[in-house]
C-alpha cells in the first residue's frame, strides 16, 4: 500500500508540477510578466533538479506544509479540514441509507429469482443507475424542491447542520449507487442459493428461513462487501457532483472551485487525500473479506496443483 | 440462445432502439435540427413558443436564446464520439496490455498490475481534473483523460479472463504442438473471453457517455458555445428554478442514452453463453 | 445381508416429466423398486438414465421445472407422492437421508464441520445445545475418525475429501433415518478412500440396519456391496434382482453390454508386442520438479520402447500430472532430462524445440476443455498438421482421413465442439494430437470422464490406432484396473516417487511395495466373474 501512495504521489507530482512555467503562470496570474515568474520560479526552487524537487515537495507534503491556495489566499491545511468533515458526514449518511437498502433489495431479489419482486428491482435498478448524479439531482429537485417543497434548493449548511439539507444530497447519492449495489447482491445471492451446500441444506430438512439466513446469506455476502467498499471511490466522484450541485460546503465544491481557477496546491492537496480514502476503503475491503472468507484466512501455503507458471516456449 | 433469439427479449430490444435513435439523431443532426444550435433567437423563451422569423422552439430557448431542441440533437455527436472513441481506445490499450499481462505473468504482469492499481487508486472525477489540468481542456485531451482513467479496468478485466481461460487444457494443447504466442492469444484466448468482454463494453459505454456529461456539467468539457449536454445544464443551473426546461430535457436526453446502453448490456449479460465458451 | 420381509420404500409407476424440449418427454418413465431395511440396493446407469433424477424424487426435491407426474412413493404406511412442502420438511433428513456426491462442495464453506452436523439435531430435535454438541462428537467418533474435537472445529477446506464425505454421512445418519440415499459418493474420492467408505456403509447398515439405495455407474464398485441391483437406463428400468444373478447371468442387453464393458483384473493375454526391442523411444533421467522448497517430483528415471504401453498410476497428490506436463515440455523441469528420439527436450532452443515437439503429443482428461469451443473442429486439427510442417492443403485432406479413422463422418469437419457428446470430443483430441504425426502419445486421464461404455470404446480405439501408426503410449490413470487393461508395464506413483515399476502382469501377480498391495485390494470389482 505504501508503494501504491508514493507512485500515486509521483504521478500527482509528475502532472501537476513538472512544468514549472506553468505552475508559475497558475500561481501568479496570467498577466505575470516573464521576468515576474522567473524570479518566482528561482525563489521557490523549481530550478532544481527533479529528483529534489520531488524529494522536497514530498517532504512538505507529509509534514503537512500543503502550501497556500491561489484562490482563497489561506492555507490549504486549514482550508480542507472543515470542508473534509462535511464530506464525510455526508457520505456517512449516505452509506447508512445505501447499505441496508440495498442489501435487503438485493436479497429479497435474489431468494426469489424470477418473482415479480426481482424483476421489480431489476428494472428500477437499471433506471437508476442510468441516471447521471446531476441528473437524479435535477429530477430529484424538481419533484421535491419546485413541485412539493419540501427540500430546500441548495444546502449551504449556512446556519449549521441541518438535516433537511442533507436530504436531497443523501437521496442523490443513493439514487445512484443503491441499484448497482443490489443487483450485485442479488446476483451473488442466486449464485448461493444455487449451490451444492445449500442442496445440501435442504435435504436435510432445512426450512426457508434457515436456508436464506444460516447458509446462503453468509456465503452470499462476500461480493457485495467488496463492491460496497470498492463503489466508494465512485461515490467520492458522486459528491463532487452533488455538492456542486446544492452548494454544500464539503470537499468537493472545494476541489471543484480549485479546478475552475487551476489553484494548483489545493488540487494537489484534494486528490492527495482522494487517493487516500480510495486505498484505505480497498484495505477495509480485504479485511473485511478475510473475515467472512475463513478459506483466506486459513488457507496452508501448499504448492498449487497447477501453477500459474509461465507455460514454457 | 441464438442471436435472434436475443432480440425478443424486450429489454435488449429497447436498449437497441434508443441506442440506434440517437445515433441516427446524432448523424442526421444537420437535416433534422430546426435551428441553428448556435444561433440566439429567444432567450429563456418557454418550450412551445414562437421565434421570430418563423418556426417554434419546441423544448423552449436557453440563456442566450439558442434554440434547446437543436442544441441537443447536436449534442448527440460530441456525446457519442467523445465517449465511442474514448472507449474504444480504452480497450484497445487494455485488452493489449491485459492479454500479455495475464498470459505471460511473471515481472510484466506485476508491473503492469501495479501501475493500473495506481491509477485506480485515484477517484474518478479527482483523476479526470488532474489529468486535464495538466494537459488543459479540449476534445483530444477528454479523450485522452477518459481513455487514462478507463484502461486499467479493462485491463484487470482481460488480464483475469486470460489467466482463466489460460488454464484450460485447449491452450496447452496449443503450446505443445508449437503453436506462436500471439496466435494463441488471438484465437485460442481471446475470442473465449469475448462474452463478458462485450457486456462491460456496453456498460462500459455508459459510464463514460455520463462522464462526459459530468465534465461538462462541472465546466470542465467543451468549451461553449459548442453544445454540449453537461454543458448546457450547468450553464442553465442558476435560473433553474423559474426556468425548468433549461435543465430538465439535456438531463433526459442523457439519461436515456445511457438507459438504452444499460439495457442493452443487461440483455447481453442475461443470455445464456453458448455451450464451452466463457 | 439379508433383506427382511416388508420393504420400507416402495416405489410403483414413478413417473417424472421434463419440460418440453428436451431429448425425451420423461426424466423418468414407470419406475417400480421396492428398499428393504438391512439392505443395499445399487441403481446403476450410465449419464442421462434418469438415476439422480429418481433420488431427488424420493426426497421431494427435483429440479425446479420437472414434476411428479404419476405413481406413487410409501414409506412405511406413509404416502410421500403429492405432500406438502412443509410435510417434506419432517421427512427430509430425518426419515430419509442422502449423502451428497461432492464431497467438499456439499459442506458450507463457512460453518464448521461439527456445527453442520449439530443444524441437523436442531432442526429434527429438541436437544440442548450442549447434548447436541455431545452427540455430534459421538457420531463423528462413530465415522472412524480420530480426535473428532478437532475435525467438529474445522472447516471442510481443512480436511480431506474422505473426511468431508464421512460428515456428511454423519449429517445423514444423525437421526438415524429409515432410507439412507447415497447419490454417487464415492466419484470423486480416490481409490483406496472410496474403499474405506465403502466399508464404512456396509458396517453403518449392520449396525443401524437402515435401507441402503446406491446410487452408481461403477459396476465395480456394485459387485463390491450390493445386495440387490437395479439397472437403469433412458428413464426406465431395465433389469432389477439379486446382485449375484444380475452381475453373473444378467437378462437384459444393456445390463450385459455394462458388464462387458467393465475394466477388470483378468490376466491379460500376452498382447501382441508390437515393441520393437531395445530400441528406446523415450527415456526419463532423473527428472525431478520443485516449487520453491516444496518437492513435487523426486528424481525418477523410466525408459519405453518403441510400440509399447506404459501406464503410471497414482492418486490425487501423487505427482503424476505433473510427471505428464513434465513430459510434453509444458513446463520446465527442476532438473534432469526428458530424452525424446534422442534429444533432450530441455537443451533445445526455440526453434528445434518446436520441431522436436512434434514428436510427443497429449490427449487430455476433460473432453469438454481440450478443445476451443470457438473453433470449428476441422480448422483446430488442419492447423495441427500445419504445425507439423504441411501445407494447408494436404493438411484439410489428412484431417478428413483423421476424423474418419477415429470414427467420425466427415460431416464433423466444419462442427463446433459443442456438438459432440464426451466421447466424440475425446476422438477429436485424439485426432488432433495424431495430426503432429507422434511417436509418442500421452493420454493425461483421457478417460476418466467418460461412461464405462464408451471408456471401453475409446480404449480399444487407442489400442487399434497404436498398432497403426507405430506409437508408444503413455498412459496416466488412477483406476489400476484400466491400467491392467492395456498396459504392457505399469509405474506406480505415490507423493512425488515412483514405488513400484515392472512388468503388468508381474506387478499384479506379486507386488512387492505394500501401497502397490493396497490399491489392488482397493480396487472393486475383483468378485465379479
Amino acid at each position: 500500500m505504501a508503494l501504491t501512495m508514493l507512485a500515486v504521489s509521483l504521478l500527482v507530482f509528475l502532472a501537476l508540477e513538472v512544468n514549472g512555467e506553468s505552475v508559475a503562470v497558475k500561481v501568479l496570474g496570467q498577466f505575470s510578466t516573464g521576468d515576474q515568474r522567473h524570479l518566482w520560479l528561482a525563489q521557490n526552487g523549481y530550478f532544481d533538479p527533479l529528483p529534489l524537487r520531488y524529494g522536497r515537495w514530498l517532504w512538505g507534503f507529509l509534514q503537512g506544509r500543503w502550501g497556500v491556495s491561489t484562490y482563497y489566499h489561506a492555507e490549504v491545511r486549514s482550508l480542507i479540514a472543515p470542508r473534509l468533515a462535511a464530506s464525510a458526514v455526508l457520505m456517512a449518511a449516505a452509506l447508512a441509507v445505501i447499505v441496508p437498502l440495498a442489501l435487503a433489495l438485493g436479497v429479497l431479489a435474489g431468494i426469489r429469482q424470477g418473482s415479480p419482486v426481482d424483476r421489480v428491482v431489476s428494472v428500477v435498478a437499471i433506471l437508476t443507475t442510468s441516471l447521471p448524479e446531476f441528473a437524479s439531482a435535477v429530477f430529484l429537485s424538481a419533484i421535491f424542491v419546485f413541485g412539493l417543497g419540501w427540500a430546500p434548493g441548495v444546502s449551504t449548511l449556512a446556519d449549521g447542520f441541518s438535516l433537511r439539507e442533507l436530504a436531497l444530497p443523501v437521496a442523490v447519492l443513493a439514487l445512484s449507487s443503491t441499484g448497482y449495489i443490489a443487483r450485485i447482491t442479488r446476483a451473488s445471492m442466486v449464485e448461493a442459493m444455487a449451490s451444492p451446500y445449500v442442496r445440501t441444506a435442504r435435504l436435510k430438512g432445512a426450512g426457508p428461513a434457515r436456508i436464506v439466513l444460516g447458509h446462503a446469506l453468509r456465503n452470499a455476502l462476500g461480493a457485495p462487501v467488496t463492491v460496497i467498499l470498492l463503489q466508494i471511490p465512485w461515490l467520492l466522484s458522486g459528491v463532487i457532483v452533488v455538492e456542486v450541485f446544492f452548494a454544500y460546503p464539503g470537499f468537493g465544491t472545494l476541489l471543484y472551485v480549485a479546478s475552475l481557477n487551476s489553484d494548483i496546491y489545493l488540487i494537489e492537496a484534494c486528490s492527495m487525500i482522494g487517493v487516500i480514502a480510495v486505498v484505505s476503503s480497498q484495505l477495509l475491503s480485504d479485511l473485511i473479506n478475510a473475515a467472512l472468507n475463513p478459506r483466506l484466512a486459513t488457507e496452508r501455503r501448499a504448492p498449487p496443483r497447477r501453477p500459474v507458471e509461465a507455460l514454457a516456449p | 440462445m441464438t442471436r435472434a433469439g436475443l432480440f425478443k427479449r424486450p429489454a435488449v430490444a429497447i436498449g437497441v432502439v434508443i441506442v440506434g435513435a440517437w445515433v441516427l439523431v446524432a448523424l442526421l443532426a444537420p437535416w433534422i435540427a430546426p435551428f441553428d444550435p448556435l444561433r440566439s433567437l429567444a432567450p429563456l423563451a418557454l418550450p412551445g413558443a414562437h421565434a421570430p422569423g418563423g418556426g417554434v422552439l419546441w423544448l423552449g430557448g436557453d440563456l442566450l436564446g439558442r434554440d434547446i431542441l437543436s442544441r441537443l440533437l447536436f449534442g448527440a455527436r460530441p456525446v457519442l464520439l467523445l465517449s465511442t472513441t474514448a472507449t474504444l481506445t480504452a480497450y484497445l490499450v487494455g485488452v493489449s496490455a491485459g492479454l500479455w499481462a495475464g498470459y505471460v505473468g511473471g515481472l510484466l504482469d506485476m508491473g503492469l498490475s501495479f501501475l493500473a492499481n495506481v491509477i485506480l487508486s485515484f477517484p474518478v472525477l479527482v483523476l479526470y481534473i488532474v489529468v486535464i489540468l495538466a494537459l488543459g481542456a479540449s476534445p483530444l485531451n477528454l479523450v485522452i483523460a477518459v481513455t487514462f482513467a478507463s484502461a486499467p479496468s479493462v485491463f484487470r478485466l482481460v488480464r483475469t479472463l486470460t489467466a482463466d481461460v489460460r488454464q484450460r487444457d485447449f491452450v496447452a494443447a496449443a503450446v505443445i504442438q508449437g503453436e506462436s504466442v500471439p496466435r494463441i492469444l488471438f484465437v485460442d484466448i481471446l475470442p473465449n473471453a469475448a462474452g463478458p468482454l462485450v457486456v462491460d463494453f456496453c456498460l462500459r459505454l455508459g459510464y463514460t457517455t455520463i462522464m462526459v456529461g459530468v465534465l461538462g456539467f462541472l465546466g470542465l468539457g467543451l468549451p461553449p458555445p459548442a453544445p454540449d449536454w453537461g454543458g448546457m445544464v450547468n450553464e442553465g443551473r442558476a435560473l433553474a428554478f423559474a426556468f425548468p426546461h433549461l435543465v430538465v430535457f439535456p438531463c433526459l436526453a442523457i439519461s436515456s442514452l445511457v438507459l438504452g446502453l444499460s439495457l442493452l448490456a443487461d440483455g447481453l449479460n442475461a443470455a445464456p453463453q453458448t455451450r464451452g465458451g466463457l | 445381508m439379508n433383506p427382511e420381509g416388508r420393504p420400507i420404500l416402495s416405489i410403483s409407476g414413478l413417473t417424472v416429466a421434463l419440460p418440453p424440449g428436451g431429448d425425451r418427454p420423461f426424466a423418468i418413465q414407470d419406475v417400480s423398486l421396492a428398499l428393504h431395511s438391512s439392505e443395499i440396493l445399487c441403481l446403476v446407469g450410465g449419464s442421462g438414465s434418469g438415476k439422480s433424477v429418481l433420488s431427488s424424487a424420493l426426497m421431494g426435491a427435483l429440479a425446479p421445472g420437472l414434476s411428479l407426474t404419476r405413481g406413487e412413493i410409501a414409506l412405511g404406511d406413509q404416502d410421500l407422492s403429492g405432500m406438502s412442502e412443509s410435510a417434506w420438511l419432517k421427512i427430509r433428513g430425518r426419515r430419509i437421508a442422502m449423502i451428497p456426491q461432492e464431497p467438499m462442495a456439499a459442506l458450507n464453506p463457512s460453518m464448521t464441520a461439527g456445527r453442520q452436523i449439530e443444524e441437523v439435531f436442531a432442526i429434527h430435535s429438541r436437544l440442548s445445545p450442549k447434548a447436541r454438541r455431545a452427540e455430534t462428537l459421538r457420531l463423528i467418533a462413530e465415522m472412524g475418525l480420530p480426535d473428532p474435537e478437532r475435525i467438529a472445529r474445522a472447516y471442510p477446506h481443512q480436511l480431506s475429501g474422505g473426511q468431508c464425505q464421512r460428515i456428511s454421512i454423519a449429517m445423514a445418519l444423525a437421526m438415524g433415518p429409515e432410507v439412507l440415499i447415497a447419490d454417487e459418493p464415492t466419484t470423486a474420492l480416490d481409490v483406496t478412500t472410496q474403499a474405506q467408505v465403502l466399508k464404512l456403509i456396509c458396517a453403518l447398515r449392520d449396525e443401524r440396519r437402515h435401507g441402503v439405495l446406491f446410487v452408481t455407474h461403477d459396476l465395480g464398485v456394485v459387485a463390491e456391496i450390493a445386495d440387490r441391483v437395479a439397472v437403469m437406463q433412458k428413464g426406465r428400468l431395465v433389469e432389477v434382482g439379486a446382485a449375484r444373478e444380475v452381475l453373473n447371468a444378467p437378462r437384459h442387453a444393456y445390463t450385459q453390454a455394462l458388464i462387458a464393458a467393465m475394466p477388470r483384473f483378468a490376466p491379460n493375454p500376452p498382447r501382441p508386442s508390437a515393441a520393437r526391442q531395445g530400441e528406446t523411444c523415450l527415456r526419463v533421467s532423473a527428472l525431478t520438479k520443485s516449487y520453491g522448497s516444496a518437492c513435487v517430483l523426486k528424481p525418477m528415471d523410466l525408459c519405453l520402447e518403441r510400440g509399447s504401453t506404459l501406464a503410471i498410476v497414482g492418486e490425487s497428490g501423487s505427482g503424476k500430472s505433473t510427471l505428464a506436463r513434465l513430459l510434453v515440455r509444458l513446463i520446465a523441469p527442476s532438473g534432469g532430462a526428458v530424452i525424446v528420439n534422442g534429444e533432450d527436450l530441455n537443451t533445445l532452443g526455440p526453434a528445434r524445440l518446436r520441431r522436436a515437439r512434434r514428436k510427443i503429443q497429449m490427449i487430455f482428461q476433460d473432453p469438454l476443455g481440450a478443445l476451443n469451443p470457438r473453433r470449428s473442429v476441422g480448422a483446430a486439427i488442419t492447423r495441427a498438421g500445419v504445425l507439423a510442417g504441411e501445407d494447408r492443403v494436404s493438411a484439410r485432406a489428412r484431417t478428413k482421413d483423421l476424423l474418419e479413422r477415429v470414427g467420425l463422418g466427415p460431416g464433423a469437419y466444419a462442427r463446433r465442439p459443442a456438438h459432440f457428446s464426451g466421447g466424440q470430443r475425446q476422438r477429436i483430441g485424439i485426432a488432433r494430437a495424431l495430426a503432429m504425426r507422434p511417436d509418442i502419445l500421452i493420454a493425461d486421464e483421457s478417460v476418466s470422464a467418460l461412461d464405462v461404455a464408451v471408456q471401453a470404446q475409446i480404449l480399444s480405439l487407442l489400442e487399434t490406432l497404436q498398432g497403426e501408426f507405430g506409437l508408444t503410449l503413455v498412459f496416466i490413470t488412477h483406476d489400476l484396473r484400466v491400467a491392467a487393461k492395456i498396459s504392457d508395464k505399469i509405474a506406480v506413483m505415490k507423493a512425488g516417487e515412483i514405488v513400484e515399476y515392472g512388468e503388468t502382469s508381474k506387478v499384479l501377480a506379486d507386488a512387492r511395495h505394500p501401497y502397490t498391495r493396497d490399491l489392488i485390494a482397493a480396487a472393486p470389482g475383483q468378485r465379479l466373474g
